[in-house]
């Protein structure tokens, strides 16, 4: 299980005159589902290309299993830490979905039956079987997105990355890597998703670390964090449904599930008037 | 007066086996505000195209069916001479603004229609005052934030002075806070058009319905290349529930309408709160 | 990419910036000159503090300095030619400001000079509008396909590309992972703003008219009255001093 330990973090771009990201601390354990929230702007994919090591701390240090991110390339902290970017057209360039995933495992030099085995794997878990002959560009949206997810996963990274995952995703596309994510995290991943979908983050993490203006301004329990109205007015966050939901009902731990939460409104509706 | 009129419109992109529409008919009146709305790929952006007369004549393909805006035949006229009546807002910021400052962009449209400067000038003013971002009048796109850069193509749109605006999927490369208060502006500016008497209509894709359920007076679902339901917006939700087509209905009526009938309920809530108080009352009096 | 820095404009004020790009360009072209026609180090040094005035009085010292570090390839590659051919240490210096010289007078035009008041220029001229606009997109676009470039980049390393490993041959197909997605990126966005153009009725009409025009100032004739004399002073150390 990796373990991250952020210590007094600043960060500036060279061009810039303001630091991005301001005086930061927190560490990551393994087996934690944690969201990074905030507006644009705030710092968030900053911070997280930081965490793999894309961006070396001005100040301070971040340190991967008790090694300085500065003394790593950023190879080898990708074999444990997975980053999706948010736009998988980014990265996207071999002529099938086949090759695509294969990329990665090549470049950290898998044998070739390791290969093939996490290959066939990925694309079974991902529902990209029939898709393995044609090109990544053919892709739908939603599919695009479930590559790029896949072309990391499958070198099973300790800790995956995800940056804005449902950014331009419509209901569907978002319930299914809302989905995707939910099995990852059940199978005991570590995740980090970097999102201001607050709905999305509250479906699968427990954990929140609010940015604004480049500092911390809230680390805790997910729920905790965004039924407290200074944390998310400060963050210009809004409060997920499902706790605006909890808050009404007086129920805790509701899942995101229309129909039992309509059955169960109805049942009690019924004996509130009889 | 009908200012888009699509008649059974059916388009192929070449290169492609499948129809991304079939067999489409749409009317829309003067002043109205539609949202189009559908599941990603559904071909929501190409009816956007073909408003604009984009198809046929920067994407080839194969077009059937007539379509016409304001009357002109997209067949028969330039994209230049529909962009006088009909202006387009597109989904990436940054690829809509092409100089170095606001106003240039502003002034850009009109330059183009080869209007005296003082006229480009008056335009250029007033664009920019009715969005709202005097403050960026001289400032470059490369500064802007997104949703800022989505107001300046609001304005640089403006200044073409169009009847009809489309906006194609505007907010979704927007995070929550500048979706709102891009949708607000462009609400407000349609009020502030009509106090001063001009009429204008807006064309909305989107897949976040959310966000303008309380603006639009319609809403169109397209589904698989074919309009599926028309209509008054909670009518259209209600039934897109029903048939379970996979549109973004927001979390409350999902709730809503699962119960509405067996509670009772007749009103639709526009927050939770609004439903737990409807529910309250109605386990008092009902 | 540092020394492109050196070309690329900034928003800023100053009367450098106010002058008309005509009139800039023509200065620009005689200092150019200067560097081209003589070797003679006392005067390319009266050039250099000239154009350092200019870029001061143009607040773009700054910029100038850093574009500065992108030039020191050239000067090793100088003075390695010197030192190869028999050359001295002075010539090698000597060819370096004369390189500076050459460069800067470019640079102080293009850093104080918006890339549309040099389309605007370029229409005055007669240039196609095809041709002129071509130019400010191009400019324009340079900071969105260098940022786009960087998050490809940046994506690659993140699946464990890495460029500096491996032979000449291995370094060309890696750059295969960076380059596919750039160019199919910018095709895209090439359609995109081609849409957004055609929207927006260009090339409607073949009379476009511009609401901004250029204004040929008093700066501006003092400028082209500089650029005269320093003309003459080129001829009069030519013909009547004879340097090199």
């Amino acid at each position: 299980m990796v373990e991250i330990i952020v210590e007094n973090l600043f960060f500036k771009y060279p061009d810039a005159e303001k630091y991005a990201l301001k005086n930061i601390n927190f560490s990551i354990r393994g087996g934690e589902s944690i969201a990074i929230l905030g507006e644009n702007g705030a710092g968030k994919t900053t911070l997280a290309k930081n965490l793999n090591g894309l961006l070396k701390p001005t100040k301070g240090s971040v340190k991967i299993d008790g090694v300085d991110t500065r003394s790593l390339s950023v190879a080898k902290i990708a074999r444990k830490i997975g980053f999706v970017c948010h736009n998988p057209d980014h990265q996207f360039f071999a002529e099938t979905v086949e090759e695509e995933i294969k990329f990665g495992l090549k470049n950290f030099g898998f044998q070739e039956n390791e290969i093939e085995k996490s290959l066939s794997e990925v694309l079974k878990t991902f529902g990209l079987e029939e898709y393995r002959h044609r090109s990544p560009f053919q892709l739908s949206g939603g599919e695009k997105k479930r590559l790029a997810i896949a072309s990391i996963i499958v070198w099973r990274p300790e800790l995956l990355i995800l940056d804005e995952p449902t950014i331009g995703m419509d209901y569907a596309q978002r319930l299914n890597i809302q989905n995707v994510l939910k099995n990852l995290v059940s199978e005991g991943k570590s995740i980090i998703v970097i999102t201001h979908d607050v709905d999305f983050a509250a479906n699968i993490c427990n954990r929140a670390i609010v940015l604004s203006g480049g500092e911390v301004v809230g680390d805790g329990c997910l729920r905790k964090l965004l039924s407290d109205p200074e944390v998310v007015n400060r963050a210009s966050l809004r409060k997920p449904f499902i706790i605006e939901l909890e808050e009404e009902t007086g129920f805790s731990g509701i899942d995101e599930d229309f129909d039992s939460i309509s059955e169960y409104l109805i049942k009690v509706f019924h004996k509130c008037h009889s | 007066m009908n200012v888009v009129d699509l008649r059974n419109v059916s388009f192929r992109y070449t290169g492609s086996e499948k129809e991304v529409l079939s067999n489409i008919s749409l009317k829309i009146e003067e002043g109205e505000s539609v949202l189009i709305t559908g599941p990603s790929g559904c071909g929501k952006s190409t009816i956007a195209r073909i408003i604009m007369g984009l198809i046929p004549h920067s994407y080839s393909g194969d077009l059937r069916g007539e379509a016409y805006v304001f009357g002109m035949n997209i067949l028969e006229n330039p994209v230049s001479r529909i962009a006088t009546r009909c202006g387009i807002v597109f989904q990436n910021p940054a690829n809509q603004l092409f100089t170095f400052s606001v106003e240039d962009d502003v002034a850009f449209g009109p330059e183009n229609l080869a209007l005296p400067p003082e006229d480009i000038r008056r335009r250029v003013d007033e664009s920019i005052r009715l969005v709202g971002i005097e403050h960026l009048r001289y400032s470059s796109p490369n500064s802007l934030s997104g949703g800022e850069q989505q107001k300046a193509a609001i304005a640089s749109i403006l200044s073409m002075h169009p009847s009809i605006i489309v906006f194609d999927e505007p907010t979704s490369m927007l995070d929550p806070s500048s979706s709102i208060s891009l949708i607000q502006s462009i609400f407000r500016l349609k009020e502030n058009l009509e106090e001063k008497g001009s009429k204008i209509t807006l064309i909305i894709i989107e897949h976040r319905i959310s966000l303008l359920l309380d603006h639009v007076s319609r809403i169109v679902v397209i589904s698989d290349g074919r309009i599926v339901l028309d209509g008054e917006p909670m009518t259209v939700l209600y039934e897109s529930f029903k048939k379970r087509i996979p549109i973004n209905i927001p979390p409350v009526l999902q709730i809503y309408f699962r119960i509405k009938d067996k509670c009772g309920l007749e009103k639709p809530p526009k927050n939770l709160k609004e439903l737990f108080s409807y529910l309250r009352e109605e386990v008092k009096h009902g | 990419m540092s020394f492109l820095r050196a070309f690329q404009y900034r928003k800023k004020d100053s009367p450098i910036h106010r002058l008309d790009p005509r009139s800039k360009f023509l200065l620009s072209i005689v200092l150019m000159v200067f560097s081209i026609v003589f070797i003679d180090i006392r005067v390319l040094l009266a050039v250099l503090v000239l154009q350092i005035f200019l870029l001061w009085s143009a607040k773009a010292l700054k910029e100038w300095v850093y574009s500065l570090r992108g030039l020191v390839f050239f000067f090793i590659i100088i003075f390695f030619t010197q030192l190869l051919f028999g050359g001295t240490f002075l010539i090698g210096i000597v060819l370096s400001i004369r390189l500076i010289v050459l460069s800067s007078s470019m640079s102080w035009f293009f850093l104080s000079s918006t890339p549309e008041d040099i389309g605007r220029a370029m229409s005055s001229a007669r240039l196609p509008i095809e041709l002129t606009f071509s130019f400010v997109m191009a400019i324009r676009f340079i900071p969105v396909i260098h940022d786009e470039f960087q998050s490809i980049y940046d994506a690659q390393r993140s699946r464990g590309l890495e460029l500096e490993k491996g032979g000449f041959r291995t370094r060309i197909r890696n750059l295969m992972p960076i380059l596919i997605p750039l160019l199919v990126g910018t095709i895209r966005r090439t359609y995109e703003v081609a849409d957004a153009m055609e929207v927006r009725a260009f090339g409607a009409s073949p009379k476009r008219t511009s609401y901004k025009s250029l204004k040929f100032g008093r700066g501006d004739y003092f400028l082209c009255l500089i650029s005269v004399m320093l003309v003459l002073v080129i001829i009069c150390l030519k013909v009547f001093f004879g340097l090199e």
